[in-house]
């Protein structure tokens, strides 16, 4: 671990790093709970990778012994999280690969047939050094398949910090599926080439999965990866991830989700604003983003808008934010234009912190400041949400991953 | 045929055209009330009530700009015309120039319309520097509306990067109407240092080969020069030379009439930027770096060279790595001239302010990144004594905005360009 902090910051004070064992407290600070009211003057105490304590500073008593850091003038938030990314999973050469080379190999989707759904992201994730990310305050990311297949495989939740593979959280956090321009596009040559092409193979691999080891005579059915994928959506044990952006795919994202009762979120949403009472009805939530775009080569992209997320939040649909990014766009700045254009602060806070681990299925352990959850902390000198917003310090699972150097 | 300008300086024939306001200009003195002649009273407007942001000055709080003319003729506290035509009011907002996009292709590349979306490249060869910008550019372009109501005022539209000549860039104002109406100067020549994105195999097709093609059109181009330059001294006799209407235009490029925008990006922008300042000395070209991906590593070089940098697009492709944002921070350090760009459509106009908060939050102070937004791309162009701060003589190109400058949450709620509004946040009127 302190391996990784040292590359990330090139010069580490290894006395600095905490850790997991020590008691640490932040004193003084106005802790965003998320979760619970606002503390203007509180502090958190962590050991262990946990959480063991938050509250008003004048009603926690820190125990004796505990490294005490001094908070006043800052602010503390859980850490953010981002959901829906692909950082580590693509290489750098996609501005090139857009204009210039028509199909460069990536990591990041199954190039070779479209239904993919035994494939486990995770496998092809490894964390990139030198990322703004964690530095920015966001611990935390869903990493997704591409658009690409129809049925992508499985999603993980990982932390930024850690080995390899950073610190899975969930490694099946949900299943991949695409609709619209992006699948007939990749797989013009095989199929899908329509829009109800994609849907078709998509019902089709979910309805065969639940007929898959129905009680029949003779031997027990042969193991099947993909089907344990489709068997948890459709035992609504993970949700399907739906990349969706005009509003005809939207719908029919969540014509399946009745069809087939299994839980559905909607990815990326461009056009979600047009149909926001609908996915408030279904009580579907929307990983919205990302916003901070330039023009697109998919005419589904054009409904994008700043303030989608605002009018989700206001039609009552559960919203999270992302960048969709393998590391440039900042899930932060999504967050920070949300706010611009209409989303309340407090919502927008939400939409990287407990509302997306919600969405990810990870809200037990990450999303807010409370007792028994991850000590993923970030310490603000500023509004996060405002230009002069920084991370002075930031702590994943009880450990102080970065730290602003003195300038 | 050819003209050879000593001086190609459009921002100082500006000026000259306002010497009838500098008399105006030389009474306005803070504290006492403005006066102008009755002429030039039928147009005045004072806006009163302003944070200015002059951006070559500090800011003045509770201050009044006087404009006449589609120019700033006053700024300061306490001002006052005695009976201006309008007041703008603007209850304690923040005023600033209008931003200047330092390199976008809106217009020319429309990434949707499968026809459009390489509009921005003649690929039949690899000098193409008789092509120009202006010839190829769609008004309806969305982006042009994207930059306009995200308070951008100035655009230079530029061709490529695909070759290593891509022509002829062009800046206008984006006031509405036609291109030609739009129109406020010459943008340079566009080169392109990086391996040309042919659709087939071509010469040049190594990065070694685009220096090369570069460096023998430069010198046929000083050949060119040379035959009219004798044919001109020897008082036209015989024959004149053919025109060659692509060493005319590297003429011009060589005579530093225009300025040279080079593309350096992608993995190997630090090469090709020392590419373009070898380039640069060797011809005596008056060039600045497109892009400058990866600045940071070279940043000491490119400091020392005094070539301007326009980085970007900042949003949302650049902010890829975190070491990128350091370059602009540290060049402006090192007393660098930095732009931002947003590469429309690779980026958009609506998010070229937000890129300079990006910037401020890596470190960079907020009067270098207001300065990258205005005064330095201007001058990229040589239009520093024309647009991109609020001074006397210069164009009335300003900006209202809800809140701080750079900070994400302020809207910009009005534009003009020459003292005309061009866009209200609260009408929704937007000239484009």
């Amino acid at each position: 671990m302190r391996a990784i902090a040292a590359a990330l910051l090139c010069a580490w004070p290894a006395a600095e790093a905490s850790s997991q064992e020590r008691t640490v407290a932040i004193r003084g600070a106005e802790i965003r709970t998320i979760s619970g009211a606002v503390i203007p003057h509180g502090v958190v105490i962590w050991r262990g990778g946990k959480i063991v304590g938050v509250g008003a500073a004048d009603r926690v008593t820190i125990p004796t012994g505990a490294d005490v850091l001094d908070g006043a003038g800052l602010l503390v938030t859980p850490g953010f999280i981002d959901a829906r990314a692909t950082l580590g999973v693509t290489t750098s050469g996609v501005i090139d690969a857009r204009t210039i080379v028509a199909a460069a190999p990536t990591d990041g989707w199954e190039a070779s047939r479209p239904l993919v759904p035994g494939l486990r992201i995770i496998e092809s994730f490894q964390l990139p050094r030198g990322h703004e990310w964690l530095r920015e305050g966001v611990t935390t990311i869903y990493v997704t398949p591409g658009p690409e297949n129809p049925l992508g495989g499985l999603g993980a939740v990982v932390k930024l910090a850690g080995s390899v593979n950073g610190t899975i959280v969930r490694e099946d956090a949900g299943l991949s599926a695409s609709l619209g321009e992006v699948p007939r596009a990749a797989f013009a040559a095989q199929g899908p080439t329509s829009r109800m092409g994609e849907v078709f193979r998509i019902r089709e691999a979910l309805v065969q999965a639940g007929e898959h080891g129905v009680s029949r005579a003779g031997p027990a059915p042969v193991r099947d990866l993909g089907v344990e994928g489709l068997t948890a959506v459709l035992e609504r044990r993970i949700p399907l991830r739906v990349h969706a952006n005009a509003a005809a795919d939207i719908l029919t994202a969540l014509r399946l989700g009745r069809e087939l009762n299994i839980r559905v979120v909607i990815d990326v949403g461009a056009a979600a604003h047009t149909v926001a009472a609908e996915l408030a009805a279904a009580g579907t939530p929307v990983v919205v983003g990302p916003t901070i775009v330039g023009g697109s080569t998919r005419q589904e992209l054009e409904q994008q808008r700043p303030d989608n997320a605002a009018i989700l939040h206001r039609a009552g649909v559960k919203v999270a934010l992302a960048t969709d990014d393998a590391g440039g766009r900042s899930v932060v700045l999504e967050a920070a234009l949300a706010r611009a254009h209409g989303l309340p602060e407090e919502a927008a806070l939400r939409a990287i912190t407990l509302d997306a681990a919600e969405i990810l299925g990870v809200a037990d352990r990450l999303g807010s400041i409370e007792v028994g959850k991850d000590a993923d902390l970030v310490l603000w000198k500023g509004n996060p949400l405002s230009t002069w917003g920084r991370t002075e310090m930031v702590v994943v699972g009880g450990v102080t991953v970065f730290r602003r150097e003195a300038r | 045929m050819l003209r050879f300008r000593s001086n190609g300086d459009p921002a100082k024939s500006g000026i000259s055209r306002l010497a009838g306001w500098t008399g105006a200009v030389l009474i306005m003195i803070p504290g006492r009330p403005f006066v102008a002649s009755a002429s030039a009273m039928q147009d005045t407007i004072a806006v009163i009530n302003a944070r200015l942001y002059p951006i070559t000055s500090p800011v003045i709080q509770n201050g009044t700009m006087i404009l006449a003319g589609g120019k700033i003729v006053a700024i300061g506290r306490g001002l006052g015309a005695p009976a201006p035509a309008r007041v703008i009011d603007a209850g304690g907002r923040v005023v600033m120039p209008g931003l200047v996009e330092s390199h976008s292709h809106v217009g020319l590349r429309q990434l949707w319309r499968p026809a459009a979306r390489m509009e921005s490249n003649e690929l039949s060869e690899a000098i193409n520097a008789g092509v120009s910008a202006l010839d190829g550019i769609d008004v309806t372009d969305a982006g042009f509306r994207q930059a306009l109501q995200a308070g951008v005022t100035t655009v230079n539209v530029t061709p490529g990067s695909r070759t290593p000549n891509g022509g002829q860039a062009v800046v206008l104002k984006l006031r509405g109407g036609s291109a030609e109406r739009m129109y406020l100067a010459h943008g340079g020549m566009k080169l392109a240092f990086r391996l040309p994105g042919w659709n087939r195999v071509a010469y040049p097709s190594s990065r070694m080969a685009v220096v090369g093609v570069i460096r023998e059109q430069l010198i046929a181009a000083q050949e060119y020069l040379t035959r009219w330059r004798s044919y001109e001294t020897n008082g036209r006799q015989g024959p004149a030379p053919r025109r060659d209407l692509k060493l005319e235009a590297l003429g011009k490029v060589l005579t530093r009439e225009w300025v040279v925008g080079a593309h350096a990006s992608y993995d190997h922008g630090p090469l090709e930027m020392l590419n373009a300042i070898r380039i640069a000395k060797e011809f005596q070209l008056d060039l600045f770096i497109h892009h400058g991906r990866h600045l940071v590593d070279v940043v000491d070089e490119v400091a020392a060279s005094g070539v301007p940098v326009s980085f970007g697009p900042v949003l949302p492709l650049f902010g890829r790595e975190s070491r990128d944002l350091q370059g602009p921070v540290r060049l402006a350090q090192l007393g660098g001239k930095v732009s931002f760009h947003t590469d429309s459509p690779d980026g958009s106009g609506a998010h070229l302010r937000m890129g300079a908060a990006l910037f401020v939050r890596a470190g960079m102070s907020e009067a270098d990144a207001l300065r990258a937004l205005t005064i330095n791309p201007a001058s990229l162009f040589r239009l520093q004594g024309r647009i991109g701060s609020l001074e006397p003589g210069k164009d009335a190109d300003f900006i209202i905005l809800s809140g701080e400058p750079l900070e994400i949450e302020s809207f910009v709620d009005q534009v003009f360009i020459e003292g005309v509004e061009v866009f209200n946040r609260a009408t929704g009127r937007s000239v484009l």
